[in-house]
């Protein structure tokens, strides 16, 4: 097991580090290097000011040893400045990541909660009018765009009625509990309607799977009742390809947070790595998304090992 | 004359890792085929048959061993240098229903030897797959079909046209009637033999049953378990066969008669798992005859003695069957189908 | 196969199977006729007397009419008009791009799951670490990229079709994995069976083994993945256009009518309804579609 864990956990970082090496490519082919900028900011300074000026900033070296530099610097916990918010990336990423945080697990169990049961009930009977229903909101749940969706809950609720805010975020010590959660009501409503619905097709597909093995029909034969051998054999087993599928949709949780945030303005890593990248703020937007990143192979890691946990037969090698 | 075979295979060794060990399938398996012989290879399913026609043929290279194709070693030839060797020797696979591509109408199906290998403009190729489907039986208002559109007898058909495209050498036919009715099944024997009449090349026939080689095989080696165990001109098979294993199932050959089909009988005892072998002689677990000895040493396969052309690999292969009451047709049980 | 099947080939059955799936039929034709509506937006623009990018600040936020049957914007351009100019760059884009990603994903799947061993272990591993990124803030990357400093020449980098041109290469580079990973379980399986043996023991290379073998026998799970993924590929044209990064003004595509949308959206809700319906309507549709040809060709008839 522990042999298993560190062979994934080798492999998860070097994917960040390949990652991180590629993001950091990109950035220097971003429009606005922090040369223009001082460029376009004093009007008096000359292309050989520019040019000196690069040389001093080590921007005339090759990529593979500016890259070098900057992991040099970042493992060893420099990890620059904001320009945007003038304070260390660190400084600025720390508030959003609790924010984000937060946003994906509220929604992420909710709609898992609503998933399962939606998916099991489905799955024990197939065709049926309820199974077909459930599917097809399924699939309008996947299909819609969310950042539409998004504006919608903003017309009908903000605009329209006006019971809950557009945007933004409360804070505990100003409105108490329930002025927060005010606040995150939209939020998580788009992302649990963008993520339910892939969510229970991937629940009732592997239940459908798992009651169709052999042992279930032993067990049915034997005069188990419906909902004990559901719940007690095809369950587990059912929930071995969930887990790994819903594990992989991380990321594309964390691209649902990014459009709810920027929308619906809440200052999270969403919004914070969209503004970063929109303005131009390299060191921000390079560990913003590195910590996104991480925070999807941390997911994955941890579907490995409840994978690895409800499957009994799988070797750890 | 002093002939070298057309192919030679010494000491093939193949091992598959499953997820509970090590399958031996081959465990130095040696035959070899003579230009225009016919050699059937025979044994149980799970004996190692279909492997050692893919080893020879190098479509799973094996792990140790050598072939000789026409005095020319073919195992450590890279996939490229081996086609020269793949333009004279084809293959005939069990199922005709899997392998033939459902996407190429027969046409182009039995063509494709010929342009893999740069044979004839397009219109030479027409012809000849024209001369080829009359060859075996078919229309030439059937290239256009499908392999959907045949039965499993026509497929076979196609596939042996496809074999004969390049006028190969040998042809390796891997169980070519067992996937077939019976009344199609001497169709197809007939069929062949009958091409090797008229284009001389040879067999290496593959079948489970013996009943079905007895008529067109001139040498029969028997497999048990990844090894040969006997190996002899058929009629010397059939008359004195020297291996108990050979005799069990020539007992378990299902009697052809004139109008039904009797029911087989079956070899009593699963033949062991080739994840863990039997010590000693390979088959001393269902042998009426074993003894000490061959709980501990392994047979060599050797001429028997007085019938150099005859060899087994059993301790007592010298010594004639026992007439009358034979220890062996213990070893045989009526069953309903002659499935072994 | 039955003998109710005998004299019908294969794609009839398909097509057998998949007319029972109404709704993907419905789906198919609802498609259908929003292309013929696309195709027609110069031929509407025509009838209507105006273009997409005709401003009139007389008529600003017009109500429907028979002028301008949806109404106008906030510059007075005609709401249908543009909508359906936008349908042409959304369908172009979503269609290119995913078929783009199906050749590279084919690639990908085929070479993994024909050679297998290391090679497969290695695109595999690949393609579930793509799977597994959060995909969009790279994205928001490369279309941030700045043209001109690939070395793209002056004329290219500048051009008003480069954003077309971008935003399907970007798309397509993450819309492959879906069709990687089902060619890839294919012609792991395909390649164990006896044609494609009878084809590498008539000394075919791995190039046609692979090209006249096997991938003729992938063309359903590539057609499934394939319409299954348009639906993800508009999704994705349609958010990085809405965030300023894809398709840009004045080019009408669905996801930017969308950003204008946004900012008017506390004086004229009304102007967010209709391109997202419209992305909705055609997503779904096309997973729809992908559903139905999956079940249809299930368990094809060219196995037997």
């Amino acid at each position: 097991m522990i042999r298993f864990l560190a062979g994934r956990t080798v492999q998860a970082a070097s994917v960040l580090l390949l990652m991180s090496f590629v993001i950091y490519g990109l950035m220097g082919l971003m429009p606005g290097d922090p040369i223009d900028l001082m460029i376009s900011a004093d009007p008096k300074m000359t292309s050989e000011d520019a040019v000196r000026l690069r040389k001093l900033y080590g921007l005339d070296q090759p990529i593979t040893e500016r890259y070098a530099n900057w992991l040099a610097a970042a493992v060893g916990g420099d990890l620059g400045y904001s320009r945007l918010y003038a304070k260390p990336v660190l400084d600025v990423l720390f508030p959003a990541l609790g924010n984000t945080v937060r946003l994906l697990a509220i929604s992420f169990l909710l709609s898992l909660a609503i998933a399962l049961p939606m998916g099991i009930l489905a799955a024990m009977r197939p065709y049926s009018r309820f199974d077909y229903s459930v599917n097809l909101a399924a699939f309008a749940g996947i299909s819609v765009p969310s950042f539409w969706l998004a504006l919608i809950l903003i017309i009908v609720f903000s605009v329209t009625f006006n019971l809950l805010p557009a945007g933004g975020t409360g804070t505990l010590s100003e409105g108490g509990i329930w002025e927060t959660a005010r606040y995150l009501v939209l939020p998580v409503a788009n992302l649990v309607i963008v993520s339910v619905g892939g969510h229970t097709r991937y629940t009732r597909a592997a239940m459908i799977e798992a009651l169709r093995q052999d042992y279930i029909r032993t067990a049915r034969a034997k005069g188990a009742g419906p909902a004990r051998v559901v719940l007690k054999h095809a369950l587990r087993n059912a929930m071995i390809p969930v887990v790994t599928i819903i594990a992989l949709d991380f990321g594309m949780l964390f691209s649902g947070a990014l459009i709810t945030e920027t929308i619906f303005a809440s200052p999270g890593m969403g919004k914070l790595i969209f503004d970063a990248i929109m303005g131009s703020d390299f060191n921000l937007a390079l560990v913003g998304l590195l910590f996104a990143t991480t925070l999807t192979l941390v997911g994955n890691l941890l579907a490995d090992i409840a994978y690895a946990r409800l499957d009994p037969r799988i070797s750890y090698r | 004359m002093m002939s070298r075979p057309l192919i030679e295979a010494r000491d093939l060794r193949k091992s598959f890792q499953s997820r509970d060990g090590t399958l031996r399938v081959l465990n130095g398996v040696g035959l070899s085929v003579d230009k225009g012989e016919t050699l059937a290879l025979v044994g149980e399913s799970g004996s190692g048959k279909t492997t050692l026609a893919r080893a020879i043929t190098m479509l799973v290279p094996p792990d140790g061993g050598s072939v000789r194709f026409d005095g020319m070693e073919i195992t450590r030839l890279k996939r490229r240098e081996l086609k020269p060797f793949r333009r004279r020797v084809q293959m005939v696979f069990q199922d005709p229903y899997g392998s033939l591509n459902p996407r190429l109408p027969v046409g182009r199906i039995i063509a494709e030897p010929l342009v893999i290998h740069g044979r004839g403009t397009r219109d030479e190729r027409h012809k000849s797959v024209a001369r080829l489907v009359e060859a075996v039986g078919l229309g030439s208002d059937d290239l256009a079909r499908y392999p959907h559109e045949f039965s499993g007898g026509q497929r076979q058909r196609i596939a042996i046209a496809r074999a004969l495209a390049l006028g190969p050498d040998l042809i390796v036919a891997d169980e070519p009637v067992s996937a077939l009715d019976v009344s199609i099944q001497s169709q197809i024997l007939n069929l062949m033999a009958d091409l090797r009449e008229t284009r001389g090349m040879a067999y290496l026939f593959i079948s489970h049953d013996l009943g079905v080689v007895r008529h067109i095989a001139d040498r029969v080696a028997v497999m048990y378990l990844g090894t040969i165990v006997e190996e002899a001109p058929a009629a010397n098979l059939f008359a004195v066969p020297r291996h108990p294993y050979t005799r069990a199932l020539i007992a378990a050959t299902p009697v052809v008669g004139r109008g039904k089909r009797k029911p087989g009988r079956a070899i009593i005892g699963e033949p062991p798992s080739p994840l863990s072998p039997p010590k000693g002689c390979p088959f001393h677990p269902r042998c009426p005859m074993a003894v000490a000895m061959c709980r501990g040493k392994v047979p060599v396969l050797e001429p028997v003695h007085g019938l150099p052309s005859q060899s087994a690999a059993c301790h007592f292969k010298d010594q004639p069957a026992p007439a009358g009451n034979n220890p062996w047709t213990d070893l045989v049980a009526e069953t309903k189908r002659g499935e072994p | 196969m039955t003998g109710t099947h005998a004299n019908m080939g294969p794609a009839a059955i398909a097509w057998r199977r998949f007319r029972r799936h109404r709704l993907a039929l419905a789906s198919g034709l609802v498609l259908l006729g929003l292309s013929v509506l696309a195709a027609a937006a110069p031929l509407v623009g025509m009838l209507l007397g105006t273009a997409p990018d005709a401003v009139d600040l007389f008529s600003r936020f017009a109500p429907p009419s028979a002028a301008h049957p949806l109404g106008t914007d906030e510059l007075g351009r005609d709401v249908l008009v543009r909508l359906l100019y936008g349908g042409r760059v959304s369908l172009l884009v979503g269609i290119t791009a995913a078929l783009a990603a199906a050749v590279f994903g084919t690639a990908v799947g085929l070479l993994a799951g024909y050679h297998g061993g290391r090679l497969d272990a290695l695109l595999m591993r690949l393609t579930d670490s793509v799977i597994s990124l959060p995909l969009l803030p790279l994205l928001i990357v490369l279309a941030a990229v700045d043209p001109g400093k690939l070395g793209l020449p002056e004329g290219v980098a500048e051009s008003e079709s480069l954003s077309l041109y971008r935003i399907v290469v970007i798309v397509a580079l993450v819309g492959w994995t879906t069709v990687a990973r089902l060619v890839r379980a294919t012609a792991l399986s395909l390649r164990e069976r006896d044609f494609v043996l009878a084809a590498i023991a008539q000394g075919a290379g791995a190039a046609r083994v692979m090209l006249v073998h096997i991938l003729p026998n992938l063309a359903s799970p590539i057609i499934v993945a394939t319409t299954l993924s348009v639906g993800n590929v508009i999704l994705l044209e349609s958010v990085l256009s809405f965030l300023g990064l894809g398709i840009q003004p004045p080019v009408p595509s669905w996801g930017n009518l969308l950003t204008n949308a946004q900012e008017l959206i506390w004086t004229v809700p009304g102007l967010a309804l209709y391109p997202g319906a419209l992305i909705f309507v055609t997503v779904i549709a096309f997973n729809f579609l992908g559903d139905g040809l999956q079940d249809a060709m299930a368990s094809r008839p060219s196995d037997g």
